[in-house]
């Protein structure tokens, strides 16, 4: 039955007062209950999205000639904005698989809205493949479609074309991890719900969810094998990513360290993006007794670790390109050093490589406005680096001659910032209408990792437990099994 | 939007119509349907559409017309039976190029009967030209199809019909006072000096005077070879038959008198192979860099008024009195001595006593008769600088009463001021201008000419050297032949034609012997386009005063003082400025600057960094500081470009810039600086005592290669990149491969895991010899005609978004303050393993069974990964539908400097009218489309057609690219690398040979030869890091310890 | 579950509210021999399966088969395209390139069994858009752990039995359902 729980780990659900009632209700709150802050952010946001709308029409309209790029950047913001957003959309599917696996129990507070990221993420990753072809009405070609070309299918050579595949994939089953969590939940708000037209829909929504054993039982084994093919794809997928530019040609981009690099980067910008995320909505629709310092903190430990993860990678492209003696892996370096893009490259290495550092410390770890700031020191920088990598090595590259300069143009600017409005605005509606915390699988936990279930355990010190099966363990004393 | 759209259907629908039902109803019975075509398809109120219409109309009309000898009267394809003109087959006919003082031996290539391409005449019909053909040449096609060429005869502004203008004219001129001058550049056609004789002669004796003016003056020799040899022409220059040439200041590979002739004959003796193992030896003295000086093995750089005491000194060496300051001269002088009779000495200057001292010291190298040959003499430069002030004191005396302009225009490229004022004063003033030009403007009558594709005409460039130029479409516009019409107004009956013909008959039939029978005489003449006459006598050396020449030129050169001069150039693309209105030419990157669109201030880099101005510009957007330069008294202001090889307190501003009369806006770039030449007794000269200040301000220029830090000095000096390779003639004597000697290694070390694909069938490769290119620019406009290759307009060249296929690499190595210079022209390599066609999603670019790279334009959507894959960084983006290949927006939909709206109308070719100039055998790309260098497989597929129709295997030389025949010196060399006899194969297997970048193993399908200088010193080749001048001075410094 | 073929309409359910309480509700009340209907609880109760006697589910089998199809199939089809159907030179690699055929394989691997598997669980708990399903109690979803019996076989005195059976074991609240057929 229940696995045991160290007394000495803090609780994942805080508060007295805690029951199984409370608990739905506290977390189906921000469902039922109407906010004109919400409001405020949904129409700002929607207002973002139709601006992004307006951009890509621009663009289409006159073509890709509106961007920044020349004969020889021929990549910037758009696949910048790409690897960036897939990155990001990395956490989610890791916390639901990875932690799953892991049997980490804190993944309960985060997954659901971590998985939801995701889905966002990828929605707005998907559109920047889509929209820097200069002829999208033909992006049908992308798919091996019979055609009557020969007939011509695709290149199976092709990394753009691994992509099409690994995101997709990556998309949907994202999509069927997230939806299959959420049906038991949206049973919960179907049972509670008092208009007939609330319950019709949110019954649909479940799909006639009951919550008997048999469910339960098949549920179980579902989220687990999909948590078992989740993990990997999740690493192939930015390791795919990573694919476009590793297996080219082009100083900077030919390096074989650029899977684990990219995936690391990948977690670490994920989670910091969840903790941006969390600590606004854990406010917003007051859930601090589930999302708890504790779930934070460990949070912050997997962003040091990625962090310094991305560092060592850092340093070893510097070390390999001095050690390989090819003369333009060299340069392709120097020039990210003392080039005419070193700005970028010293954004992208205090944020990414300096600023995780302070999560050493246990003080910075557990501090909100601390880890709120440093989560989107995280981001800024993690979208320097794909774009100190894209653009940086494309600007110079082999021949002298057709070396050229990259800046933005207003349309770039506008793609991008709408891109943000769009994920928010998704954000907003789901953590809205959808339950954003996997009420189930709290509802799971209680009974091991809550303060009240601890304050139990506590009074029947000693004594053998009734109904209680599991082994008692105490753990080391000493504060670093804290939180672990 | 969408409506213009609509209406844009409409049009090409009824112009469609136009095209069905003559190809439903073709040649005999139809023929009384041509009348309508010689009827001008502009006159009476026909709109825009018909025009649209008549165009359709008329092209296929052309085709019926040319193959029942209506229109054309009896004209002789080259290669072509007439009654052969079929759709999608090319006919070529021989003609005659010369345009704008630039004189070339022609074919002309149509399709439809609709004049595609220029090609260069093949040798044996090219005596002059030599099978070479130059960038003006090449761009000159699109000049037919210019916006701005007049369609009908106009009274000031209004537009009137042919016989209303005979009329009034007629009247004026009987009525006329005063005297009528026919104001030209240079005739070269014997046959229209003979109607002007005519026409002189028709309006009586003192009544008529024909004035020549150049407006790139080549005065100074011509008033010097009357004075040394009694003849106001200038001689034969054997640039093949020189063991040691030394140019001053003449940039005769670039635009010196005949460049295209002289580049041929230089590289003659440059080029090296297994057999011919030896080369000439140049050395360049001069200020302003050039193309040629950068060829140079040794290039002196001077100050303008140096150039003037070099010759001093060279006279003073050769003739054993003296020896110069500047050790590097004495040295040449040493070297002309040792080379008597097989040495030659030119020198670019306009000052009359430059170019006598010049005489004086070739005479002294007995070169005359040997490198110098007065047998056939120079007709294409006759101008007199003096001219333009007659005809301008003619008019204020009130004894010139009437002037009619043709092939010319001084309103806009004489220095002396007043001329447009001074017209006034007359009673008749005409131009004969086919495009808008400043001068006509200035007229109160234009009576266009016929382009000269739609013209019968002839010329002798040098003399006994006779050509044809043959009508190659009938005229599109209501335009007339300028014999015609003098032919007219002289009361002669008959065409010009008729005319031409019995001239020919009376003057030089008689002179040959190949041909018995005038007809077959004539019929040769116009299929080769050339008929060689005796050469007719020669000229003797009568010295003049050079003693006091010499004084002269010393005094001149004193005159300059010793701070800063400016000499004002001839650009290679827009000449005197009767090329600006052409886009190609405007777009073709200039071969030393690399900037287009613009003139500009050529200074030294080193001079820029002391002085504060940017040497490098902002990259960020090419952004160059402005300099104010001053010239006794007046002054321009142009944004200041760095130029190694310029001596410090040197400028260089080209001239033909700053058009105002343009059919485009974006034509008039740059100023006009003719108003700064000096007259000195009666020349102008193009060098001047200068003053330079900063203006603060800062523009932006569209130059294509701009120069970032590329060596790593700053890590412990690693090797810097092998993109070009050079070495010494020394050394290359040593070992073939020297300078390439890392080759080996290189094949060595690439290995594969993968088979490699086998291509039995034809595997096309192309060797390029360094040593034989001079930049000069020719293969990249004849590329762009060829491919539709669109133009892009300075706004997008500022972006880094020009077009070309075909561009040319330019490196410095060397000294900072006087580097040698590599010119490289780099294309789609066709790399056996493309790293493009790996990352292709939808396999659009793949290899073909042939080695050629193959791009599948309607298969590409454009996710531009091929072009950041590319190692050779060739491939072009269509970032806007530059060429209306699809009913897109036509507007830029960005802002810059240039253009301050958000969106702005899109310059380029892409009106109906300049659209007619596209090749139909080459797709015309579409937005969001990747395109690059094809070897023109169109060519190539053609060729094999042929072969296969004449049933035999495909010889070497059968499939030629673009590039390759419009290069003069041939150091294009293509062909199948598995036809061990091919040329192309020799060369692939030379140890000279190396592909750029191969380390990465992409196994080129474009080889280059090393560049190999004729000199003893060795030199570090680094390419030059001339962005830090400061950092190359201290290396310099180190070198020296 | 219940012997009878056609659907009970008519059933007794007992409410829990403490999981521990409820699973050795569980076992005791099936060692007493009587027929539990249906078990609903508001999130997964481990164990809960075991104490119910059911068999474990063969789902992940299904998940593999799912995904050898896609394996078999990607590698098929691409090895067919570029060897069989249009063998193209891409950048002198070799017609059949293998390594680049491992990325979409695994990919449609995943893809497949994913797909396959969550399908399969839908049809298997009989879950579709628009499905009604037969509420015992609201609170099942919420904060209660419910046992449901069938009660149409069963007479008056059998039924007290069971109720008094679950509250002896520590059922907050015993009631009676009935549903009317078809509902």
């Amino acid at each position: 039955m229940h696995a045991y729980e160290s007394e000495f780990r803090e609780p994942l659900i805080n508060g007295m007062d805690k029951n199984y009632t409370k608990i739905t209700d506290d977390l189906i709150a921000p469902v039922e209950r109407n906010s004109t802050m919400w409001w405020i952010a949904t129409l700002l946001t929607g207002a973002g999205s139709l601006f992004f709308v307006f951009c890509l029409g621009w663009t289409v309209w006159f073509g890709i000639g509106t961007w920044g790029l020349n004969k020889t950047v021929g990549w910037a913001w758009d696949i910048t904005n790409f690897v960036w957003w897939i990155g990001i959309g990395h956490a989610g599917t890791l916390i639901s698989a990875i932690l799953l696996l892991f049997r980490q129990r804190y993944r309960t507070g985060i997954n659901r809205a971590a998985e939801a990221m995701t889905i966002f993420a990828v929605i707005c990753a998907g559109m920047f493949p889509i929209f820097h072809m200069g002829r999208v009405w033909d992006a049908g070609f992308i798919f091996p479609l019979p055609n009557t070309r020969g007939p011509l299918w695709v290149n199976f050579n092709s990394p753009l074309l691994w992509d099409v595949f690994a995101i997709s994939t990556y998309f949907s089953v994202s999509l069927l991890f997230w939806y299959s969590g959420l049906m038991p939940d949206f049973g919960t708000i179907r049972d509670r719900a008092k208009g007939k037209w609330r319950k019709y829909i949110y019954n649909l929504l479940s799909f006639g969810w009951q919550g008997n054993a048999r469910q339960w039982q098949r549920f179980e084994s579902l989220s687990l094998v999909l948590a078992g093919l989740s993990t990997p794809l999740v690493l192939s997928v930015h390791t795919i990513v990573s694919f476009d530019f590793a297996t080219s040609v082009i100083p900077g981009w030919h390096t074989t360290i650029f899977p684990p690099y990219f995936v690391a980067g990948a977690i670490f910008s994920g989670f910091a993006m969840v903790e941006t995320l969390m600590l606004i909505s854990r406010k917003l629709f007051n859930l601090e007794d589930y999302i708890t310092i504790n779930h934070i903190e460990s949070m912050n430990k997997i962003i040091v670790l990625t962090g310094s993860i991305v560092g060592i990678a850092y340093l070893t492209e510097l070390f390999i390109a001095w050690y390989s003696g090819f003369l333009y892996e060299q340069f392709a370096f120097y020039n990210r050093i003392l080039g005419k893009y070193l700005w970028a490259y010293y954004i992208m290495m205090g944020c990414n490589v300096i600023s995780p550092q302070f999560y050493w410390f246990k003080k910075l770890r557990r501090n909100l406005w601390v880890t709120f700031i440093l989560s989107i020191f995280v981001n800024i920088g993690m979208w320097f680096e794909r774009f100190v990598i894209i653009v940086t090595s494309l600007a110079d590259d082999y021949l002298p001659s057709s070396w050229a300069y990259f800046s933005p143009t207003w349309v770039d600017i506008g793609i991008y910032t709408g891109s943000m409005s769009v994920f928010l605005f998704l954000f907003l509606l789901f953590s809205r209408f959808f339950p954003s915390l996997a009420i189930a699988e709290v509802k799971a936990i209680f009974r091991i990792s809550s303060e009240v279930a601890k304050a139990e355990r506590a009074k029947k010190e000693g004594a053998t437990h009734g109904g209680f099966v599991g082994m008692q363990t105490v753990g080391p004393l000493d504060k670093d099994s804290k939180g672990n | 939007m969408s409506d213009k759209i609509y209406w844009k259907g409409i049009e090409e629908k009824e112009q469609l119509e136009g095209f069905r039902t003559l190809a439903a109803k073709e040649f005999a019975e139809e023929l009384p349907v041509l009348s309508s075509i010689t009827e001008p398809v502009t006159t009476g109120k026909s709109s825009r559409k018909d025009f649209l219409k008549m165009l359709g109309f008329s092209t296929t009309a052309a085709v019926i017309a040319a193959s029942c000898e209506m229109p054309l009267r009896k004209s002789i394809p080259y290669v072509w039976r007439p009654e052969e003109i079929a759709p999608g087959i090319a006919n070529y006919y021989a003609s005659t190029f010369y345009q704008g003082g630039d004189y070339e031996a022609v074919l002309v290539k149509t399709r439809e009967g609709r004049p595609i391409k220029i090609e260069p005449r093949d040798k044996q019909n090219a005596r002059v030209t030599k099978g070479g053909s130059s960038a003006r040449a090449q761009a000159s096609i699109l000049s037919l199809y210019d916006n701005g060429r007049f369609r009908n005869p106009k009274r000031g502004k209004e537009n009137i019909t042919w016989e209303t203008a005979d009329k009034e004219i007629g009247e004026k001129l009987k009525s006329l006072s005063g005297k009528v001058v026919l104001f030209s550049n240079t005739v070269i056609s014997p046959s229209t000096k003979a109607v002007i004789a005519d026409f002189g002669n028709s309006l009586g004796a003192g009544k008529f005077e024909h004035l020549q003016y150049d407006g790139i003056s080549y005065a100074g020799i011509l008033d010097a070879n009357e004075k040394s040899f009694g003849k106001r022409l200038i001689p034969a220059y054997n640039f093949d038959k020189a063991t040691v040439i030394v140019g001053v200041g003449a940039d005769f590979l670039g635009t010196w008198i005949s460049p295209t002739e002289f580049s041929h004959d230089y590289a003659v003796n440059r080029k090296l192979s297994k057999e011919k193992k030896d080369m000439s030896r140049h050395i360049q003295i001069e200020s302003v860099p050039t193309i040629t000086g950068y060829k140079a093995d040794t290039r002196i750089s001077v100050k303008p008024s140096e150039e003037l005491t070099a010759l001093v000194d060279l006279y003073n060496i050769v003739t054993g009195g003296g020896s110069s300051k500047n050790e590097k001269i004495n040295k040449a002088g040493k070297e002309l001595l040792a080379a008597k009779g097989t040495s030659l000495v030119v020198s670019g200057s306009n000052d009359v006593n430059a170019q006598l001292v010049a005489n004086a010291i070739n005479n002294a190298l007995g070169n005359y008769g040997t490198t110098i040959t007065w047998d056939r003499p120079y007709n294409t430069k006759q101008g007199s600088d003096k001219a333009v002030s007659t005809l301008i004191e003619g008019l204020n005396s009130g004894s010139v009463k009437a002037v009619l302009f043709y092939e010319s225009n001084p309103v806009y490229n004489s220095p002396v001021k007043g001329l447009a004022d001074a017209l006034k004063k007359a009673e008749l003033t005409v131009s004969f201008a086919n495009r808008v030009d400043e001068t006509a403007v200035a007229c109160n009558y234009v009576l266009p000419d016929n382009h000269w594709l739609e013209s019968w005409n002839d010329a002798e460039p040098k003399a006994g050297i006779l050509n044809t130029t043959q009508p190659a479409i009938s005229k599109l516009f209501d335009t007339r032949q300028v014999q015609e019409t003098l032919l007219k107004w002289s009361g002669k009956e008959g065409s010009y034609y008729e005319f031409l013909k019995k001239n020919w008959e009376a003057n030089f039939y008689g002179k040959q012997s190949t041909y018995n029978g005038f007809w077959a005489f004539w019929d040769n003449a116009i299929a080769d386009g050339e008929v060689e006459l005796p050469a007719a006598g020669g000229a003797s050396y009568s010295g003049g005063d050079v003693a006091g020449a010499v004084s002269a030129v010393s005094a001149a050169a004193g005159a300059l003082g010793n701070d800063m001069q400016v000499k004002f150039y001839e650009s290679i693309a827009v000449g005197d400025g009767y090329w600006s209105d052409n886009p190609y030419l405007q777009e073709l990157p200039d071969p030393v600057s690399k900037v287009t669109w613009d003139n500009y201030i050529i200074a030294s880099p080193q001079w820029m960094h002391k002085n504060g101005y940017n040497i490098d510009p902002d990259f960020k957007a090419k952004e160059y500081a402005v300099g104010k330069l001053t010239v006794n008294g007046q002054s321009v202001e142009l944004p200041v470009v760095g130029v190694p090889g310029t001596p410090e307190g040197v400028f260089g501003v080209a001239l033909g810039y700053g058009r105002e009369a343009v059919a485009h806006p974006e034509l008039g770039v740059g100023k006009n600086v003719f108003g700064l030449l000096t007259a000195k007794d009666g020349n102008f000269i193009d060098v001047a005592k200068a003053t330079i200040e900063k203006t603060g301000g800062v523009k932006q220029v569209g130059i294509t290669q701009t120069h970032f830090n590329i060596t790593l000095q700053d890590l412990g000096g690693v090797k810097t990149r092998k993109t070009v390779k050079e070495t010494t003639l020394h050394e290359y004597k040593q070992n073939p491969a020297a300078g390439n000697e890392d080759r080996a290694e290189i094949l060595e070390e690439s290995v594969t895991l993968y088979p490699e694909h086998k291509y039995p069938g034809h595997h096309w490769t192309m060797v390029i010899d360094l040593n034989a290119c001079n930049g000069c620019g020719a293969c990249v406009v004849a590329c762009n005609v060829e491919n539709n290759v669109p133009v892009v307009g300075k706004d997008q060249v500022i972006r880094s978004r020009e077009m070309h296929w075909l561009r040319i690499d330019r490196y410095y190595t060397g000294e900072a303050d006087n580097p040698d210079v590599v010119f490289q022209p780099m294309l789609c390599q066709h790399c056996d393993n493309a790293p493009c066609e790996n990352v292709c999603p939808v396999a659009a670019t793949n290899h073909s069974s042939e080695g050629i790279n193959q791009m599948a334009y309607n298969r590409c959507i454009g996710t531009r990964y091929c072009a950041n894959n590319c190692p050779y960084k060739v491939r072009r983006f269509n970032w806007y539908d530059y060429q209306e290949a699809d009913a897109f927006d036509k507007r830029y939909g960005t802002s810059n400097d240039n253009h301050p709206n958000v969106v702005t109308e899109r310059f380029g070719l892409s009106e109906p009218l300049t659209r007619m100039v596209l090749n139909p055998d080459v797709t015309v790309r579409s937005r969001g489309v990747m395109e690059k260098c094809s070897f023109c497989v169109q060519r190539l597929q053609g060729a094999k057609l042929e072969a296969k129709k004449e049933n035999r295997l495909l010889k070497d030389g059968d499939a030629k690219v673009a590039c390759q025949t419009a290069c003069a010196t041939g150091a294009i060399v293509f062909g199948d690398r598995n036809d061990k006899a091919a040329e192309v194969t020799t060369h692939f297997n030379d140890e000279r040979a190396f592909g750029v970048i191969e380390e990465i193993h992409t196994m080129p399908n474009v080889l280059y030869l090393t560049q190999v200088r004729n000199r003893e010193e060795e030199k570090n080749y680094e390419i030059l890091d001339y962005y830090h001048p400061e950092k190359m001075e201290k290396k310099n410094k180190k070198e020296k310890v | 579950m219940s012997a009878t073929t056609a659907t009970p309409n008519k059933f007794v359910i007992g409410l829990w509210d403490h999981e521990e309480v409820y699973l050795h509700a569980i076992e005791h009340i099936r060692a007493k021999g009587i027929q539990i209907y249906d078990s609903l609880t508001p999130f997964p109760v481990h164990g809960l399966e075991d104490a119910l006697g059911y068999k474990e589910t063969r789902l992940h089998t299904a998940g593999f088969f799912f995904g050898a199809t896609g394996t078999t199939l990607a590698l098929s089809f691409m090895t067919w395209v570029m060897t069989t159907n249009y063998p193209i030179n891409f950048g002198g690699k070799p017609y059949w390139p293998v390594p680049s055929f491992i990325p979409i394989t695994f990919e449609l691997t995943v893809l497949f069994a994913a797909w396959g598997m969550t399908l399969t669980y839908l049809v298997r708990n009989k879950l579709w858009p628009g499905r009604v399903p037969r509420i015992y109690d609201k609170r099942t979803t919420d904060d209660r752990f419910a046992l449901v019996f069938d009660a149409e076989a069963l007479s008056e005195a059998d039924i007290t039995s069971i109720k008094d059976v679950c509250k002896k074991e520590g059922a907050v609240e015993v009631k009676d359902k009935v549903f009317e057929a078809g509902e």
